[in-house]
C-alpha cells in the first residue's frame, strides 16, 4: 500500500467543499478540490490513482456526466 | 225637527205679542185710571170754586125782603123809595161782588137796581117778564139759570119771590158773573166746558165751542128758548162733537164717550187728535143743573202703555232668550259630556291598542335580537372558518414549498455536522486557530438557515387579518424570497418592478403576502414546460378610483388561461393543474382575502402569452388609516 491515493473532491458548496477538504487532510489523504465537473474533467485521466467524490447535483454538468 | 222648531219660534213670537198686548192694556188701563182720579181730582176742585164764586151768592135773592126799603117801594112805587132801594141794592152788590141786584114788580119791570147805566136785564125800567127767572118767581118759586142778559152780557141768574103777607109784591133777582170761572181752565188742564140745564155749552176753554148744543134741541124748546131769549138771538148750533154721557146720580160723576168721524174731532180738538185718545169726564154741579165736561187725552198714557207694551215685549224675550240660552247650554253641557265619554273611551281603546303594539314590538325584537345573536355567532364561526381556510391555503402553498426548501437546508447542515467535527479534531490536535476558523463558518452558515427559515416563519404565522400600512415593494420581495430557489432551478428570469416604499397599502402584510406567493406560485407553475420563462410583478396607482387603490400585476410567460379557466378559475376545486397537486381552492381563499381588505382579484390573458393577474388594494391615506410604522 505505498501507492497513495488522491481524492478529487467537486462540490460547489465552500462551505462543505472547505468542510470535506478537512476532514480529508486530518485522515492525511490527499485532496484535491474542484468547484465544478467541467473543472475536474481535465484531471482525470485513466490510470489516474485517485478517487472522485462528487456532488450529484451541481449547476452546470452534474456528477454523473 | 225643523218643522218643530218654526212652530217654537212661532209659540215664542205669539208669546212676545201677547205679554206686549197684555201689557199695553194693563198699563194703559191703569193709566186711564190714574188720568180719571186726577181729572176727577180737578173737577172737584172745579165744582168747589163754582160753589164759592156762584152758588153762595144764590141765597142772597131771598134776603131782599128782609129789607123794608124795598118792599115799601113794591108798595108804593114813588122816586123816593125807589132812590133808597137802589142805594142799598147797589151797597149790597158792591158788597157781595156780582153783576148786579135787582128788584122786579109783578109785571116784571125793573124796579130798583144797583145797574143804574149799563144796558141789561137789571137796568131800572127793564120788562124782563118773559125771563124765566121772573116767572118762576112770580109763581112762589125761587129760580135759577143761565142767561145772556138784555144788554148781550152773560150771566146766572137767582130770583126769590118778594111776598106781603102771603101775596107775592115783586121779584129779588141776582145777576153773577162768570168771569171768574173763565180764569178756572187753566186749572183743569184739558179742554173744558161748562152746559147748562138745556145741555147748551155756557162756558169753555175753547171759544169755538160757546152757546153749542150737546144734544139736538127739539123745536118747541127751541121756541120757548128764543122766546125767554135765554140765549139772546143766538142760534145755538150743535156741539162739533158727539158725546154720549152718562151720569152716575150718586157721585154726580160723569162719564162721556167721544163719537162722530175722525175729521170733526181732528177740527174739534186739534190736528192729528184721534177719538179714542180723548177721555171724556164730567161732574154734575150740585144744585144747579150745570156740567162741567173736560177732554183728558189719553196720547202721554197710551204712549207710556206702547212704552210699557214694547217693555213687556222685551222682557218676555229676553225671558225666552234665556230660556234658550239656557236650553242651548243643557245642551252643549250634555255634548259635552257625550264627547268627553267617547273621548275617554277612544282614549281606553288607543292605550289598549298601543300597549298590544308594544307588545307585539317586544315580541319582534327580541325575536330580532335573538337572529342577530344568531347571525353574529354564525359570522363568527364564518369567519373563523374562513381563517383556518386561510390558514389550510397557507399551509398548502408552504408544503409546494417544503422540497426546495429542505434541499436548501440540508447543504449547510452537512456543511456544518462535518466543519464542527473537523472543529473538534482540530481541538484535539491543539490545532485552535483552525477549530476557530471552522466555528465562525458554522456561525456565518446558522445564520444563512435563520435567513431561510425567519420568512417561512412568519409567513406561516396563523393571524387574524388586521389592516396596516403595508410596503408594497417589501412583501412582493418576501413573496419572491421563498420561490429563490425554484426561481435559481427552473431559470425563471424575474422583473420585479416593485421598489420597496414606492407604493405603501392599507391591508393585512400576512394576507398580501399569501396573496402573492399563490399568484407567483402559480405563474412559476404556469411556466414550468415554457420555453421562455419571465416573471414580472408590477404595481401601480389607479388614483380614478374612489377609494385610490394600487394595482399589483403579476404576469408569465406560460400558455395563458382558455376560455373555460377564465369562466370557472375563481370556483372552489377547480384546477388546471396535474391530479394531486393543487386542490382548486387557491385562488377562491385568494379572491376572499382580497375582498377582506376592500381590494379586488382578477385574471385575463396577456398581450403577448400568459396570464395576467391583477390584485387591487386600497391606497394608504394618512389622513383616514393609522400611520405607518416607523420601524417596520
Amino acid at each position: 500500500m505505498n501507492r497513495t491515493l488522491t481524492v478529487f473532491l467537486v462540490e460547489d458548496d465552500a462551505a462543505m467543499q472547505l468542510g470535506c477538504v478537512q476532514a480529508l487532510q486530518l485522515a492525511d489523504i490527499p485532496v484535491r478540490a474542484f468547484d465544478s465537473a467541467e473543472a475536474v474533467l481535465p484531471h482525470i485521466v485513466p490510470g489516474l490513482a485517485g478517487v472522485v467524490v462528487t456532488d450529484m447535483r451541481l449547476p452546470g454538468a452534474d456528477g454523473l456526466s | 225637527m225643523a218643522l218643530w222648531r218654526a212652530f217654537l219660534a212661532l209659540v215664542a213670537l205669539a208669546l212676545i205679542a201677547a205679554a206686549g198686548f197684555w201689557v199695553f192694556e194693563r198699563s194703559f188701563a191703569q193709566g186711564a185710571s190714574n188720568l180719571r182720579a186726577a181729572s176727577n181730582g180737578r173737577l172737584d176742585l172745579f165744582a168747589s170754586v163754582v160753589e164759592a164764586r156762584v152758588r153762595r151768592l144764590e141765597p142772597v135773592p131771598a134776603t131782599i125782603q128782609l129789607n123794608p126799603v124795598v118792599v115799601r117801594l113794591l108798595q108804593t112805587p114813588s122816586a123816593a123809595h125807589a132812590t133808597a132801594a137802589n142805594d142799598y141794592l147797589a151797597r149790597l152788590n158792591a158788597h157781595l161782588g156780582s153783576l148786579a141786584v135787582f128788584v122786579l114788580d109783578v109785571r116784571g119791570v125793573v124796579l130798583a137796581s144797583s145797574n143804574t147805566s149799563r144796558r141789561d136785564d137789571s137796568l131800572r125800567g127793564e120788562d124782563v117778564s118773559y125771563r124765566p127767572y121772573y116767572l118762576e118767581a112770580l109763581a112762589g118759586r125761587s129760580t135759577r139759570h143761565f142767561a145772556i142778559g138784555s144788554g148781550g152780557h152773560a150771566g146766572y141768574f137767582a130770583s126769590h119771590p118778594i111776598y106781603d103777607g102771603s101775596r107775592v109784591v115783586g121779584v129779588a133777582a141776582i145777576k153773577i158773573g162768570l168771569d171768574a170761572l173763565e180764569q178756572t181752565w187753566s186749572m183743569l188742564g184739558a179742554p173744558a166746558l161748562v152746559t147748562d140745564a138745556n145741555q147748551v155749552v155756557i162756558l169753555s176753554s175753547q171759544p169755538q165751542w160757546r152757546y153749542t148744543s150737546l144734544v139736538p134741541l127739539p123745536t118747541e124748546r127751541r121756541v120757548d128758548l128764543q122766546l125767554a131769549q135765554t140765549y139772546g138771538a143766538l142760534r145755538l148750533p150743535l156741539f162739533p162733537l158727539s158725546v154720549e154721557l152718562s151720569v152716575n146720580e150718586d157721585s154726580q160723576e160723569v162719564q162721556g164717550l167721544l163719537r162722530g168721524d175722525e175729521a170733526r174731532v181732528s177740527a174739534a180738538l186739534g190736528q192729528g187728535v184721534e177719538r179714542a185718545d180723548f177721555m171724556v169726564l164730567g161732574r154734575s154741579l150740585d144744585g144747579m143743573d150745570w156740567r162741567v165736561l173736560i177732554f183728558t187725552s189719553l196720547a202721554a198714557v197710551r204712549h207710556q202703555a206702547l212704552v210699557d207694551g214694547i217693555g213687556g215685549s222685551v222682557s218676555v224675550a229676553f225671558l225666552l232668550l234665556l230660556a234658550l240660552y239656557w236650553a242651548q247650554r243643557q245642551r252643549i253641557e250634555r255634548q259635552k259630556r257625550v264627547a268627553k265619554r267617547q273621548l275617554e273611551q277612544a282614549n281606553l281603546a288607543l292605550e289598549q291598542e298601543v300597549g298590544r303594539r308594544t307588545q307585539q314590538l317586544t315580541n319582534t325584537n327580541t325575536l330580532l335580537r335573538k337572529e342577530v345573536a344568531e347571525r353574529e355567532q354564525t359570522e363568527i364561526t364564518l369567519r373563523a372558518a374562513q381563517n383556518e381556510l386561510v390558514h389550510a391555503g397557507k399551509m398548502a402553498v408552504l408544503g409546494q414549498l417544503a422540497a426546495s426548501i429542505t434541499h436548501e437546508l440540508t447543504q449547510p447542515l452537512g456543511a456544518i455536522r462535518t466543519l464542527s467535527g473537523n472543529a473538534a479534531e482540530f481541538m484535539r490536535r491543539g490545532n485552535h486557530s483552525a477549530a476557530q476558523d471552522n466555528l465562525s463558518i458554522v456561525a456565518r452558515l446558522v445564520d444563512q438557515m435563520a435567513r431561510i427559515i425567519d420568512p417561512l416563519k412568519s409567513f406561516s404565522r396563523k393571524s387574524t387579518a388586521r389592516p396596516e400600512a403595508t410596503d408594497v415593494g417589501r412583501t412582493v420581495e418576501q413573496a419572491l424570497f421563498l420561490f429563490q430557489l425554484r426561481q435559481r432551478h427552473e431559470k425563471v428570469e424575474t422583473d420585479n418592478r416593485c421598489a420597496p416604499g414606492e407604493w405603501i397599502a392599507w391591508c393585512d402584510t400576512n394576507r398580501l403576502e399569501q396573496v402573492l406567493v399563490n399568484l407567483v406560485g402559480n405563474a412559476l407553475d404556469a411556466m414550468r414546460d415554457a420555453p421562455h420563462k419571465t416573471l414580472q410583478i408590477s404595481a401601480e396607482l389607479r388614483s380614478e378610483q374612489v377609494p385610490p387603490v394600487i394595482a399589483i400585476q403579476v404576469q408569465d410567460t406560460g400558455k395563458g388561461l382558455s376560455e373555460t379557466d377564465l369562466a370557472h378559475l375563481f370556483e372552489p376545486f377547480y384546477t388546471t393543474k396535474a391530479s394531486g397537486v393543487g386542490l382548486g381552492l387557491g385562488l377562491v381563499i385568494c379572491r376572499d382575502i382580497a375582498a377582506e381588505f376592500q381590494g379586488t382579484l382578477t385574471a385575463r390573458n396577456a398581450p403577448g402569452a400568459g396570464a395576467c393577474f391583477t390584485l387591487t388594494v386600497p391606497l394608504w391615506q394618512p389622513s383616514l388609516h393609522a400611520p405607518f410604522p416607523k420601524t417596520p
